[in-house]
């Protein structure tokens, strides 16, 4: 039996917490939001550890938890989000610009269905091969690659033609 | 599709890269990440932790402390098992750190060995009943080498009707041999029940281990 100890716990969240807090940062709309996310992501993590079985996709189970952990936020935070962009796009200076795609892009991904906007941050941004994000998002590593793909065709036609 | 056509390298989707090439300030990241080994560090002084141990009089033990003090010790049990019962109690998974229970391992190994006559260790009851921990904590008080039986311990706690209750009080100790259920006995002088690993059989051991066995071979199973 695979004993669950403080220090294999603790090995996980120095090994994963960097990550995950740049994946809830790029997913929810205020640095704040990844803060409370990301504890909130490793305290389930920590109660729910000990039963964990398959200790082989520990990095995808991590992105799972925070995930739903997010999405969650992010439902219950629906009403406030247009006060979220409404404070942020008042940042002024040359950064405005790539400030302001910033937000646009996080919110059109987060008007995805939850599996395609969390696919495209999965693989994208944090390199997370398509079994793990199958593994993070209950599905087969098929459909992990199809979600990716219809979020990114969906975002494509958004901001790639308003580009040129 | 196969990998090589995934549309990122296929065809570089630059417009994601205001997202997905920044980075959060490392200021931020760092606090968040201090602040997140804080809350860790708190909600584990409350985890609750196990060990094991073996000893030829009751095999294999698990013991588990929460806030430092014993919450659970069984034998004749897999490891499994202790687990799920504890978390099914106590709506919380436990961690494995045989360092946190070492005066407890101790003085339990010393008092199995014969080098311990009584526990100094702190308990914790709380998930019981009323009753219970009124049976438990009168248990708690019968010194070793003695023997009473279930009617007294139900005349004691001011309920001489609950003989039975008393029993089955006894029979879910959570924590034998601590709180010694292995010293009462039934009236009429047969060992009556212990729900402990081994049964009356691990009874008499304990009892012939606190000497409480001699000259008294009718309690003999």
């Amino acid at each position: 039996m695979n004993q669950p100890t403080f220090t294999a716990f603790d090995n996980l969240v120095e090994k994963h917490s960097r990550e995950i807090f740049g994946y809830l940062w790029r997913l929810l709309p205020t640095p704040e939001d990844a803060e409370d996310a990301l504890q909130e992501t490793f305290l389930r993590a920590f109660r729910a550890y000990p039963k964990l079985r398959d200790h082989t996709q520990l990095r995808a189970w991590l992105f799972k938890i925070a995930t739903n952990v997010a999405y969650t936020h992010l439902k219950r935070q629906k009403r406030h989000s247009a006060e979220a962009i409404d404070q942020i796009s008042q940042i002024a200076g040359p950064e405005k610009v790539q400030q302001d795609l910033l937000i646009s892009i996080r919110a059109a991904i987060q008007q995805l269905p939850a599996k395609q906007g969390a696919a495209i941050l999965l693989r994208s941004a944090q390199g997370l091969s398509y079994a793990e994000i199958g593994a993070a998002l209950n599905c087969s590593p098929d459909s992990a690659r199809a979600n990716h793909y219809q979020g990114i065709q969906k975002l494509r036609r958004q901001f790639a033609e308003n580009e040129q | 599709m196969n990998t090589k056509t995934t549309p990122a390298s296929n065809c570089p989707d630059d417009w994601l890269n205001p997202l997905i090439r920044a980075e959060p300030n490392p200021q931020a990241a760092s606090r968040a990440i201090q602040n997140l080994h804080q809350s860790l560090e708190k909600i584990k002084m409350n985890a609750i932790v196990y060990t094991l141990l073996e000893h030829p009089t009751i095999g294999q033990a698990f013991l588990a402390v929460r806030d430092e003090k014993l919450i659970a010790l069984d034998f004749g049990v897999e490891e499994d098992q202790f687990l799920d019962q504890l978390e099914a109690e106590f709506k919380q998974a436990p961690y494995y750190e045989p360092e946190e229970l070492q005066i407890f391992t101790r003085q339990l190994l010393e008092y199995l060995n014969g080098q311990r006559r009584q526990f100094d260790l702190p308990i914790a009851l709380d998930q019981l009943t009323g009753f219970q921990r009124q049976v438990l904590m009168a248990t708690l008080q019968i010194p070793r080498g003695q023997i009473v039986t279930y009617a007294e311990i139900a005349r004691q706690i001011g309920n001489p009707k609950s003989v039975r209750a008393v029993g089955q009080a006894l029979g879910r100790n959570p924590i034998p041999i601590v709180i010694p259920c292995h010293r009462v006995i039934a009236s009429n002088g047969s060992l009556g029940g212990y729900s402990g690993g081994g049964g009356l059989e691990t009874k008499a051991k304990l009892l012939q281990l606190e000497g409480a066995m001699l000259g008294g071979s009718h309690l003999l199973v």
